[in-house]
């Protein structure tokens, strides 16, 4: 009788404990998703949404952008970045945004895909000094010098 | 509306009608609300078991059209249909009972009211937030673009991103979506692990509505959408919350059915099973710990457990192996950690701080709540007490450790896991996921006979209502 006894109060402990936590994390998931419908409530347009997931990775929103509307569906194109993650600092790209903008972009510009720069169509410039590239490469868009995207002349 | 969420939805009424024709060629129902409070699991086996076949699909060289896709779900309820109608199983044509008022019913409904309104809440947050989770943009979304751009995955680029050898279930059922939502617009994919997470919770409370009262049960799901971790990071499009979801609903359909001994539940178990190991290399592990969990839990009953549940697993994995075979033809890297003896013994001083780490993840308040001590404190409780809630109880502490286990064997031989608890650096603090929904799923099972003895022996008011929804067979079976 005392072990049965026992057995009840510890089950209605924890079943009151799962209601305490309950009423007590209710609202506190309410408020939290709501807080997060607002924070991205200054999202309007299907591109902003696609972008602001690059944007939170410190990827220029005008770099991405301009991918999209430059590079053609199926076409080939070449990321170009500084050598190194040291190189990418000094050109004011962060570690985390050196090693995420490769395969970001991969999926934001697939049907687009990543070839090697000999046989890319299309050259997306991010860091990098684009006049090094040499002549064949006819600039299609720009932002200073470190971010520039253009088309290989063949 | 917009056209990518019609999309979605459309394709999830395909899933939906899928499931209904595999549910009335298992089980079948006795009253409309019977049928009514099915649904949830109807979406969620149907989901199963279309996504499972388009995985072979792909693997046999095909594509995910939309035609393919609704000749899939069409063919799977007419399946379901033909066995209804050999089996003598009418649509139902009653509505059925509605429970009475009483203090337990509104304390049910409260809870309900609570899960909608968190996933109402979510639901909006799914239609605007953009797409999240490294993994998500890193190879899933890739992968399903892949599928849809180029209608299979023969393409060399689909095995260039990162896990080649991932099963493809969430790459397939993304893949569907885009077709459905005609274009690839990732970010909406969140109405789709949103709608995933609605079938769980509709699922969950009906299957646990048949074992315990209904309060118990809303009580409990009401909790796991209220779990930081997963209001955080479930509209991701990753595979982490879709293997957490179907695990622990295949680990609760496998319980009801050691419960009940209904054959339907053992299907829908085997279905759902077979998704779980088609979404994430951890599924495997997860199933087999399950199968650990089982074996333990009816050693006394073997003869009439092991060789089923045996046969349901096998044929879960068996529906797997073409997966196997692409990759390996391939020559993608191999699926488990290679680490020889040698490499494991030199690398035994992380076993402990490997252990130390699962251990604080799976109890961390913080992101999953206090649901797995709950259900260990009851399932303590419970081995006092013999019959079924033992069986639960043994159930739940051998797959629980077992999985304890695994998780710690993965960080020690995967040497290149850093042991910490950053989610983007290793997959422990995500897949200790499944057992906090474990957990939260078989705590109201665990829960309900402690206070049940204290009590005079009779059936909860609401178990009680339940109608039977095969009672031929059971009278044959007493």
């Amino acid at each position: 009788m005392f072990v049965e006894r026992g057995r009840f109060v510890l089950g209605l402990g924890c079943v009151s404990a799962a209601a305490v936590l309950l009423a007590v994390h209710l609202s506190g998931a309410l408020n939290s998703l709501d807080g997060s419908v607002r924070f991205y409530a200054y999202i309007r347009t299907p591109l902003v949404r696609v972008l602001t997931t690059g944007d939170s990775l410190d990827i220029p929103y005008g770099l991405q952008a301009e991918a999209l509307r430059v590079v053609p569906r199926g076409a080939g194109y070449a990321l170009v970045l500084p050598p190194s993650a040291q190189a990418a600092a000094r050109e004011g790209i962060n570690p985390v945004t050196y090693v995420t903008v490769a395969p970001f972009l991969a999926y934001l510009l697939l049907p687009a895909y990543p070839v090697r720069p000999l046989r890319a169509r299309y050259v997306i410039c991010y860091g990098c000094d684009g006049r090094r590239l040499g002549e064949r490469v006819r600039w299609l868009w720009s932002e200073g010098h470190e971010q520039a995207i253009g088309e290989v002349e063949r | 509306m917009g056209e990518s969420l019609r999309g979605i939805l459309e394709l999830n009424a395909l899933f939906l009608l899928a499931g209904l024709g595999l549910l009335w060629g298992v089980r079948g129902w006795s009253s409309l609300l019977d049928l009514l409070e099915s649904l949830g699991l109807a979406l969620m086996l149907g989901l199963s078991a279309v996504t499972m076949l388009a995985t072979l699909i792909l693997v046999a060289g095909g594509g995910l059209s939309a035609l393919t896709v609704a000749v899939v779900c069409v063919a799977l309820f007419a399946a379901g249909g033909a066995l209804a109608l050999a089996a003598r199983r009418p649509l139902p044509s009653v509505f059925g009972r509605l429970p009475g008022r009483s203090a337990a019913a509104i304390a049910a409904a409260a809870a309900a009211i609570a899960t909608v309104a968190v996933l109402v809440a979510l639901f909006q947050l799914a239609r605007i937030q953009p797409l999240g989770g490294g993994d998500s943009w890193e190879f899933w979304v890739p992968k399903a673009k892949v599928i849809y751009f180029d209608r299979g995955i023969d393409n060399p680029l689909f095995t260039r991103f990162a896990g080649p050898r991932y099963p493809l279930l969430v790459p397939a059922l993304q893949a569907m979506d885009f077709r459905f939502m005609r274009s690839a617009f990732a970010p909406e994919l969140a109405v789709q692990y949103w709608l995933l997470f609605v079938g769980f919770v509709f699922s969950a409370a009906a299957l646990l509505r048949r074992l315990v009262p209904a309060w118990i049960a809303w009580l409990f799901v009401a909790l796991t959408a209220v779990i930081p971790q997963l209001d955080y990071r479930l509209l991701n499009a990753q595979a982490d919350w879709t293997l957490d979801l179907l695990y622990s609903l295949a680990a609760l359909l496998a319980v009801c059915w050691l419960h009940r001994r209904e054959r339907w539940l053992l299907v829908a178990a085997g279905i759902v099973l077979s998704a779980v190991i088609a979404t994430k290399q951890e599924g495997l592990l997860l199933v087999g710990c399950l199968g650990a969990g089982i074996a333990a839990a009816t050693l006394r009953s073997w003869r009439s457990t092991w060789p089923q549940l045996g046969a349901v697993g096998a044929l879960a994995y068996t529906l797997n192996l073409p997966w196997r075979f692409w990759w390996a033809s391939r020559h993608l890297v191999v699926a488990v950690p290679t680490s020889g003896v040698g490499s494991l013994l030199r690398d035994r001083s992380r076993i402990w701080p490997s252990l130390e780490l699962v251990l604080r993840l799976l109890f961390s308040t913080s992101d999953w709540l206090v649901l797995v001590p709950l259900a260990l404190t009851a399932a303590a409780a419970c081995l006092t007490i013999g019959g079924s809630a033992r069986e639960t109880a043994v159930l739940y502490l051998v797959t629980c450790a077992a999985a304890v286990c695994g998780f710690t064997w993965i960080l020690w031989t995967e040497a290149s896991l850093p042991l910490n608890d950053q989610q983007s650096s290793t997959p422990i603090p995500r897949v200790v996921g499944s057992i906090v929904l474990l957990s939260a799923v078989l705590a109201p099972l665990l829960i309900q006979p402690l206070l049940e003895r204290a009590q005079p022996r009779r059936q909860p008011p609401e178990a009680r209502d339940v109608p039977d929804p095969d009672p031929d067979r059971r009278a044959a079976e007493a």
